[in-house]
This record gives structure tokens, C-alpha cells and sequence, in this order.
């Protein structure tokens, strides 16, 4: 029979326990508002810069003298993946998803006989990326000390690809991310930064056929603003990633930790049905000790 | 007058999005007015003050602006801005922090055409600073 005892002390680690997982999970619930908004009211910039990059490729003669970081070097030897996870853990299955994703990716890629280089951001997918391809990243950026995301934040980690690609260390990039769809679903996702894809889906928004036949005035010249213009398109691509996965961090926390208060109730419950019946079935027993006692005489 | 529909955005946020008359720009070859039914026009900025007319008649709203683009196609005109602060709540610190900020990174840059580029808005900014 159990010791009862111990029973009251399970009962007790576990209901301690719970009091955390709600607590975080209330905490993830506020960040989300946060996160939601600032993922939200990003959208229409980065909304607004593909349609115009659209209609740039669109207008734009195929001619040779593209710029390579929009068509690519033409190569396709050396790829640089961008996995952007989240900086702690308890998040149900939000990091290792992403890192999934990319591994797979990885795996596929070294079969093919390419190189692969390896940009981390957040300590989560480092610590699990590094497990198996170590010598792989190049670079790990960690955005633990970073409140809410701010665009000079992946600015720096723009400018820093960007830098890389002008030195010719890889030919196509591209960035992991989870895409925020609703507080229950996150989809990991795999953007390709450069080359820049033609097909610019534009979500649901596509750019009027007007405009995009429209045969643009450049000021100054098209080099320069596509030589400015390019490197803000890759700097919103990555912020906007930055931002949906926040978000999607906290929502996959706040799932996962809803999770775990409820679990914890069950296993409350179960703990107090055991302590109780024990409990009687120690009193029953001292009874008829007493009682086949006093019988006895 | 005819209109034209008008999206401000920053990457934070979106600004401003109506029907107005009249926007000028300060375009970094110099400050340009666009009316409705400009021709398609791609332009990068350079730092200076965006005035939004609603109505001509009215007095402007201005924004202060850092970087970015104008995308003007079948009226519809896409201001990109990296920073926008309105004029009302700019103050002589928030120019001095711009300043800062591209004097460090001419400091930081290798490239001669980056500098350069930066220098002028350096100058640019400092314009206005005297201005203000």
C-alpha cells in the first residue's frame, strides 16, 4: 500500500507545477497580443514592397545586367540556410518543427553533392542543428536579449547576408521560418531570399495587370534604386519572418502550456481519488484490527 | 481636382492610407510634387519632410521621413519610408540621433559609393537642422 505520505507530496510538486505552466501560459498569452499586433501591422509594408517589386520584374526587361541579387549569380553550388527559432524552449513543438524542416532540407541538399552553410538565429535550433551538422554554421545570432523586434534588428541580419552573398559565399539563400496562421497552427515555411523567386506570391493581393504593364520612370537611375531597393526587400523578408515567428512562439506556447495545466489537473485529480481511498483503506484496516482485538478477549 | 489613393508605411506600421490631392516628396534627386495621374514613377528619398495635401485648400500634414521609396502607378501611390516621425513631434535630438547613426555606419563601411552616399545625407540632415 502507498505511503501516504508520499502521496501528499507528489500531490503537492505536481499542483506546484501546474501554478507555472499556467502562470507562463497566461504571460505567452500577453506576449501574443503584443506579437499578433506587431507581425500584423508589418504586413502592409511588407505587402507593399513585393507588390512593387513585382511590378519592377515585371517592367523589367530580362535583360543580362540584372542585378545578381535579384536573379541569382547563376549558380547553384553553395546554399545558405537561414533557420530562425526561438531563443527558450518550452514550446511545445515549435522549434523542433522548423528545425525538421530545415534538416530535411539539409539532408536532400548534401545528397545532391551541394555545399551547405548554416545562419542560426536563436538558441533553440542552434543547440538542436548543432547536434548533427556543427561544422556546418557559420554564424549564430542570438535575439534573447531583444524585447519585441524591432526592423534594425533584421537589418543587421539582412546586411550581414546580403555582405556574405557580395563575397560570393554562397548562391542561394534561404530563410526557416513558422508562419503565424492562428493561435493553434504554425506552419514552418521556407522562403527563398536570393535569388528573388518570379513567382512573388503576394498573399491574396495581387497587383493590378495596370500597373504592373506600366513602363516605370526611375529616379535616379534604375541601377542605383535597385541597388537600394534589393537589400530593404531582403531586410523586410527577414523582419517580417522575425515577427511571424515571435508570434508564433507564443502561440505555440500558450497552447502547449494550456496543455500542461490541463494534464496537470488530471493528474491532481487521479492523485486525490489515490490519496483519499487510501486513506479510507487505512481506517477500515485500524477498525478491524481494533475491533477482531476487542473480539478476542 | 481628381485624387489619388495614398499608402504611407513604415515598417512598423501603416501610416496613412486615404484619398488625397496632393503629395510632395523629397525625392533624392530633389523634392518633386505628385498630382493625381502621374506618369509611373519609381523614386528613392532622401531625408526631408513629406507633405500630404487632402485638400489643397487645407494645410498639409508633415512627416518627417529617413530613407525609403515612392512607387507611384495608375494612382496609387506607395510611400516606403524606413522612419517617419511627424513634424510636430520632431525635436532637434531626434536629428542629431539620425546623424549619429549614418556617421557611424560611413565609419563602419569599406565600400567608396556607400560613403559617399552617406555623407550627402549626412549633409542633407544637417541642412535641416539649421533650417529647424
Amino acid at each position: 500500500m502507498p505511503n501516504l505520505k508520499e502521496l501528499k507530496n507528489r500531490q503537492v510538486s505536481v499542483k506546484a507545477t501546474q501554478k507555472i505552466t499556467r502562470a507562463m501560459q497566461m504571460v505567452a498569452a500577453a506576449k501574443l497580443n503584443k506579437a499578433q499586433e506587431s507581425a500584423q501591422s508589418a504586413r502592409p509594408y511588407a505587402r507593399k514592397i513585393s507588390i512593387v517589386m513585382a511590378n519592377l520584374l515585371s517592367s523589367m526587361d530580362s535583360s543580362s545586367n540584372a542585378p545578381e541579387l535579384m536573379v541569382g549569380n547563376g549558380k547553384s553550388d553553395t546554399y545558405l540556410l537561414v533557420v530562425a527559432t526561438a531563443d527558450r524552449g518550452l514550446c511545445g513543438a515549435f522549434n523542433s518543427n522548423i528545425v525538421k524542416l530545415a534538416t530535411l532540407e539539409i539532408n536532400e541538399l548534401i545528397k545532391q553533392g551541394k555545399q551547405v552553410k548554416i545562419i542560426c538565429i536563436g538558441k533553440k535550433g542552434y543547440d538542436l542543428i548543432r547536434r548533427s551538422h556543427e561544422e556546418k554554421i557559420i554564424d549564430f545570432i542570438s535575439l534573447k536579449e531583444v524585447k519585441s523586434i524591432a526592423y534594425s534588428d533584421a537589418e543587421g541580419i539582412g546586411n550581414n547576408i546580403v555582405a556574405r552573398f557580395e563575397q560570393g559565399e554562397f548562391d542561394i539563400c534561404k530563410l526557416y521560418y513558422s508562419s503565424f496562421k492562428s493561435v493553434i497552427s504554425q506552419i514552418p515555411h521556407a522562403q527563398q531570399l536570393i535569388p528573388l523567386p518570379i513567382d512573388n506570391e503576394i498573399d491574396g493581393d495581387e497587383p493590378d495587370t495596370n500597373s504592373s504593364l506600366a513602363i516605370y520612370d526611375y529616379e535616379p537611375e534604375e541601377s542605383d534604386v535597385m541597388e537600394d531597393l534589393l537589400p530593404l526587400n531582403l531586410n523586410i523578408q527577414v523582419f517580417q519572418g522575425l515577427l511571424e515567428n515571435a508570434a508564433s512562439e507564443q502561440g505555440s506556447r500558450m497552447s502547449a502550456m494550456d496543455n500542461a495545466t490541463r494534464n496537470a489537473g488530471e493528474m491532481i485529480n487521479k492523485l486525490t481519488l489515490q490519496y483519499n481511498r487510501t486513506r479510507q483503506a487505512i481506517i477500515t484496516k485500524e477498525l478491524i484490527e481494533i475491533i477482531s482485538g476487542a473480539e478476542a478477549l | 481636382m481628381g485624387k489619388l489613393k495614398l499608402d504611407f508605411v513604415t515598417p512598423e506600421r501603416l501610416l496613412y492610407s486615404k484619398d488625397v490631392e496632393q503629395v510632395i516628396v523629397p525625392g533624392s534627386e530633389g523634392e518633386f510634387t505628385i498630382l493625381s495621374d502621374h506618369s509611373p514613377i519609381i523614386s528613392s528619398l532622401k531625408p526631408g519632410y513629406i507633405k500630404i495635401y487632402e485638400d489643397l485648400s487645407d494645410e498639409p500634414t508633415i512627416y518627417f521621413v529617413t530613407d525609403g521609396f515612392v512607387d507611384m502607378a495608375s494612382n496609387q501611390l506607395t510611400i516606403l519610408a524606413q522612419s517617419a516621425i511627424e513634424k510636430g513631434q520632431l525635436t532637434a535630438k531626434n536629428l542629431e540621433d539620425i546623424v549619429n547613426t549614418y556617421q557611424g555606419e560611413a565609419d563602419n563601411t569599406e565600400n567608396e559609393a556607400k560613403k559617399n552616399k552617406l555623407n550627402l545625407k549626412i549633409d542633407t540632415v544637417k541642412a535641416l537642422q539649421v533650417e529647424a
